[in-house]
């Protein structure tokens, strides 16, 4: 077990979302990120959406994830894609994260298999049935087209429910999403990511 | 199948070379008008997540190695099929082990400037390696390879030239043992390394530092220098990073290096006394590097002068050993002419003439086969009896050296005298 780091735990019961991202960054800025990460994972594999939602923006933001793909993978459009889909299996399968390795070790594993999940996708020549989208794909169509998942979305923070639903809803362009928002269109892609992933772990909750 | 035409921006042309984990194809680079070297690594193990990162992870390593004797990384790249592929400097002079088989064909044996010139290319790219952090773990003269052009005269231009590396070669050392040492620890195919050149803490699992590579280039300087006329100062200085544990051997490549030019020095730098004026090729030894890594109860054995004797052989037809038997019986520990109920034992005189001929005679018990290693530095297996004929005053020796039936080398050693002649 992480040792406790009292306000970010405190931040995390009161749902204060603020407070929670503070406390993340004075962890994180004393230099301890993967403190940070292992306390985040197990509040979130015990439930904390808030917690799901911190542990994915400072897997994506950290870095973590993408040094991992880059590990594996040299193309960069498919290091942003396949970035995209750990962190979806992250949101989604964080209740599965029982403690027993470092999240990294955890997030190391699932990089792996996303990684060859993509790289089989990529030799089959055949034309694709749905099963075999992305991740990312999958849940970028699914956005599209159910009410559930618009449920979903709407329940995300605003940071990320605008740029997803200019992408995935409006159909716009990165570039486009960016200009609307005022946000560069690096920022634009990551929180598309990071919001996508959340939607998919909100509707593995309320399978 | 055959092969795609293209890969990324290069024509790929012929197979160079074909690995358990890659293949190597020569190509052309027609943006930079070029001819490279494309490794592509196989598609069966393109999936494999681990085998991925470590191809890869070779390609990054290898490009933060600085040092115009270890191979460039150019680039690095993936083809159609996701297989991950580095596009290599190309060594048109083709590897260490092609050469030296050629020349051997033609009879040839490693002389102090052949020993000299790959040492010396050895331990700067080694060095080089270390300095970057990273541990070589596959040195071997399939992996030592040679391309046209010097970017730096050696410091011994003045001296007679190689026939191993010529004047106008470099030697570079290639492919990082990586991949090789994932397939030790899954178990998927061979051990990391390569076999004869493989320190004993890279046999199992466990941590190998920058010293596994010390001894991998004294097995491969004794695998260049097998049969050769050199000092036994040489099979000292190279002893020394053979040993099992890595705390007893050099430190560095740099150590390494010193002790092996020491042993090589030439003769002027040798005591007045030692200095024999035997035939041109005979040995220099006797003064020879501190023997700080062998067993030091012997100081006075230091300068010990050996092989000032040149010895003419009239044998018969010459038996091939393989390298790493040889070579290790020569460069055998402490040595002990008897384990368990296998003994070895030479029975001959103890002086000799100049151009007398003498016999010795191999006692073996225990044991079928064993290897006689001659003054002149070559080797006889498994005949009973060797006939020697001196050509000049001094002192000798010859060894017989075998293994018991549990792996243990012994070593009966036969020193003689010889006198002028009349």
């Amino acid at each position: 077990m992480p040792e406790p780091t009292p306000l970010l735990d405190e931040a995390l019961d009161r749902g204060d979302a603020v407070a929670a991202r503070r406390a993340v960054s004075d962890v994180g800025g004393r230099g301890d990120p993967d403190r940070v990460l292992d306390l985040l994972g197990a509040r979130a594999a015990a439930g904390s959406p808030l917690a799901t939602e911190l542990l994915v923006e400072q897997l994506d933001e950290s870095g973590v994830v993408r040094r991992f793909v880059r590990r594996a993978l040299l193309d960069e459009s498919t290091v942003d894609d396949v970035c995209q889909d750990v962190l979806i299996s992250v949101a989604t399968s964080i209740r599965s994260f029982t403690g027993g390795s470092k999240v990294t070790t955890w997030v190391h594993r699932i990089v792996r298999n996303r990684v060859v999940d993509h790289l089989r996708r990529q030799r089959t020549t055949t034309t694709l049935p749905d099963d075999d989208l992305s991740p990312g794909d999958r849940m970028s169509s699914l956005i599209a087209t159910r009410a559930t998942v618009r449920d979903a979305l709407a329940a995300l923070p605003a940071l990320y429910r605008e740029p997803v639903t200019l992408r995935d809803l409006e159909g716009l362009p990165y570039s486009e999403v960016a200009d609307r928002l005022g946000r560069s269109i690096g920022t634009v892609k990551s929180q598309i990511s990071r919001g996508r992933a959340l939607v998919a772990a909100a509707l593995e909750d309320a399978v | 199948m055959p092969g795609p035409a293209r890969i990324g921006r290069y024509q790929v042309g012929d197979v160079i070379g074909v690995g358990s984990f890659a293949t190597v194809h020569r190509a052309v680079d027609e943006r930079l008008d070029d001819t490279v070297v494309l490794k592509v690594l196989a598609e069966n193990h393109s999936l494999n997540p681990e085998i991925r990162e470590r191809f890869i992870a070779e390609g990054r390593a290898l490009r933060r190695v600085a040092s115009p004797h270890v191979v460039t990384v150019h680039d690095i790249g993936e083809s159609d099929r996701q297989q991950p592929y580095l596009v290599l400097e190309l060594a048109d002079r083709g590897t260490l082990a092609e050469r030296v088989r050629t020349l051997r064909a033609e009879g040839w044996t490693a002389s102090p400037a052949d020993v000299l010139a790959v040492a010396r290319g050895l331990a700067v790219a080694v060095e080089a390696v270390h300095a970057a952090h990273l541990v070589h773990r596959d040195l071997s003269p399939g992996n030592v390879l040679l391309r046209t052009g010097p970017d730096v005269p050696g410091p011994d231009a003045d001296g007679p030239p190689s026939t191993v590396v010529r004047p106008d070669e470099r030697l570079m050392v290639a492919d990082l043992g990586l991949c090789k040492d994932l397939a030790l620890s899954s178990g998927l195919t061979v051990a990391g390394g390569t076999d004869g050149f493989r320190p004993p803490e890279q046999a199992g699992p466990g941590t190998v530092d920058t010293r596994a590579d010390l001894w991998a280039m004294s097995a491969l300087l004794t695998w260049l220098a097998d049969g050769a006329d050199l000092p036994r100062g040489l099979a000292r200085a190279l002893r020394r990073s053979l040993a099992d544990s890595p705390a007893r051997r050099h430190p560095d490549a740099a150590a390494w290096l010193r002790d092996v030019e020491q042993s090589l020095a030439p003769a002027r730098e040798r005591p007045p006394a030692a200095a024999g004026h035997g035939a041109a090729r005979s040995a220099t030894s006797g003064t020879g590097p501190p023997d700080a890594g062998s067993s030091s109860g012997r100081p006075g054995r230091r300068r010990r002068t050996v092989g000032t004797v040149l010895l003419a052989l009239v044998l018969g037809a010459a038996i091939g050993l393989g390298a790493g038997w040889g070579a290790q019986a020569w460069l055998g520990e402490r040595p002990v002419s008897s384990a368990g109920s296998a003994s070895v034992a030479i029975s001959g005189p103890a002086t000799a003439t100049v151009g007398t001929p003498i016999t010795l005679t191999a006692r073996v018990v225990g044991t079928d086969h064993w290897v006689w290693t001659l003054p002149t530095g070559t080797y006889r297996t498994d005949v009973g009896t060797v006939e020697l004929t001196a050509s000049s005053p001094g002192s000798s020796e010859v060894t017989l050296e075998a293994r018991a039936p549990d792996g243990t080398p012994i070593t009966a050693v036969h020193r003689f005298e010889v006198a002028g002649e009349g």
